[in-house]
């Protein structure tokens, strides 16, 4: 026989095992609550949490930034001091003095001489800074080397004429021997220059006089601090 | 309405709307979580499984880890800040070296009175030199000007063109003040005129005075930072 149930199918006795239409609707609503909850709590926790966290690195930089010039405002002062430093030391390296060379030099020109009856005048004197070095000298030490052009006028005012030529050999001889030239640094010889002379007799001071111009050069080698350390 | 057109579907139906509606809202927020977790970034602090984590370029925690490498820089300059700060004790000396060796651009009134002071500090004993005329010529090239007067690293050169008059060993000494004169650095280029005899009323002879011209260098620096100060 076949058993028909005649009653409504709200009263009809339920199948065993859990109806599809409420595993759906619980396994359904259930995840998107939790999905809900998620994004929420991305939302509303986690971003805001990175604005705060963003925000606060942001004054913490600008704090380190405040903190870092001021250490930066001292290196570039260590910077500045060392560089003036070295300036200072290059230039006192390239410095040549003058007053004990021209002190020299005139204290020379009194003499005594090797030959005897005779003084030596400077006419004029010029001094000049140069860019040229004397002879084979230039290139790689021309950059680590002052040259000082020195240009004189001498007049030698002798006894007897007839030994000009001994003043002259006497003069540069007495030059070249004497520690002023091998102490302040000229090069080569103090004769290098001599291009001869006309000696004239001047009978109203009963001298010989010899004029000529010289032009010697004074090399002062410079050290470069840096090299010296 | 509804209700009823739900009703009015067979079950099949029903379970499809009941599967159907919470996979589309979590489809739907799955995708807002997507987006959200790509704008958050990778959260050290969320918990999230690593999976879920996703970075969109210029993410939140991007912007934080970025932030990060900037502090860790600065931490890095802030970090040499004591040892800098000694080292500038240790150059204080070099520093005063050189604001004395160099003075400022503002300083040349002061250098001027200098000059002149100089040849009125000569002993009497020793010998006399009058500064005849000063002449100020500052640096030839304008760019080194121009670097100088914005602090920059190369101190610009002034010279003094200076005409004076006196008897040789005031003028020696004259030059040896100047010499070590710490403000003046070097004298490059000196013409010296000797001034000659003559006889006076009552026939003696009478020394006229040297007539020298120089030029006496300096440098004037103006400081870029607060080394100065």
């Amino acid at each position: 026989m076949i058993l028909i149930n005649l009653l409504p199918p709200e009263l009809r006795k339920r199948q065993g095992g859990v109806s599809p239409m409420f595993l759906s609707v619980v396994a359904g609503g259930g995840s998107c609550v939790l999905l809900l909850l998620l994004w929420l709590y991305i939302l509303l926790v986690r971003i805001p949490n990175a604005d705060r966290v963003f925000a606060a690195k942001e004054v913490e930089l600008a704090d380190k930034t405040v903190q870092a010039a001021e250490v930066l405002k001292i290196e570039a002062q260590i910077t500045e001091a060392k560089e003036r430093h070295e300036q200072i030391v290059g230039m006192m390296n390239k410095k040549v003095y003058w007053a004990r060379t021209i002190d020299e030099f005139a204290t020379l020109l009194n003499g005594p001489f090797t030959v005897q009856n005779f003084d030596v005048r400077c006419l004029e004197l010029t001094i000049s800074e140069s860019s040229a070095l004397p002879g084979n000298r230039r290139g790689a030490a021309e950059a680590a080397s002052v040259v000082f052009n020195v240009n004189w006028k001498y007049k030698l005012l002798g006894k007897e004429f007839v030994r000009n030529g001994d003043y002259i050999k006497s003069f540069f001889d007495t030059i070249g021997k004497s520690k002023f030239w091998s102490e302040q640094g000229f090069a080569e010889k103090p004769e290098k220059s001599y291009l001869g002379d006309q000696p004239r007799m001047r009978k109203e001071i009963q001298r010989v006089v010899i004029e000529g111009n010289l032009e010697w050069q004074r090399v002062k080698t410079v050290v470069d601090p840096k090299a010296r350390k | 309405m509804a209700i009823r057109s739900f009703n009015d579907l067979n079950k099949k139906q029903q379970l499809a709307v009941f599967i159907g509606f919470p996979a589309l809202i979590a489809i739907v927020l799955i995708t807002l979580i997507y987006r959200s977790l790509g704008v958050l970034g990778h959260d050290p602090e969320d918990r999230l499984p690593g999976f879920m984590h996703r970075s969109l370029p210029g993410n939140k925690w991007e912007l934080i880890q970025a932030k990060n490498v900037e502090i860790t820089a600065k931490d890095v300059i802030i970090a040499r800040g004591p040892a800098r700060i000694i080292e500038l004790k240790g150059l204080e000396a070099d520093i005063k070296s050189g604001r004395d060796r160099l003075p400022l651009d503002s300083e040349k009134t002061e250098m001027r009175l200098l000059i002149d002071k100089l040849a009125r500090d000569i002993p009497s004993d020793i010998g006399s030199v009058q500064v005849r005329s000063v002449r100020i010529n500052e640096g030839s090239s304008a760019a080194t000007r121009a670097g100088a007067r914005s602090g920059g690293n190369k101190p610009e050169q002034v010279v003094y063109q200076t005409e004076l008059s006196g008897d040789l060993n005031g003028i020696i000494k004259y030059i040896d003040m100047i010499e070590k004169n710490p403000r003046f650095m070097l004298v490059n280029s000196l013409s010296l005129k000797p001034g000659g005899l003559s006889t006076d009323e009552e026939k003696r002879t009478v020394f006229r005075p040297h007539e020298v011209k120089m030029n006496i260098i300096t440098y004037v620096y103006n400081p870029s930072g607060s080394v100065d100060k």
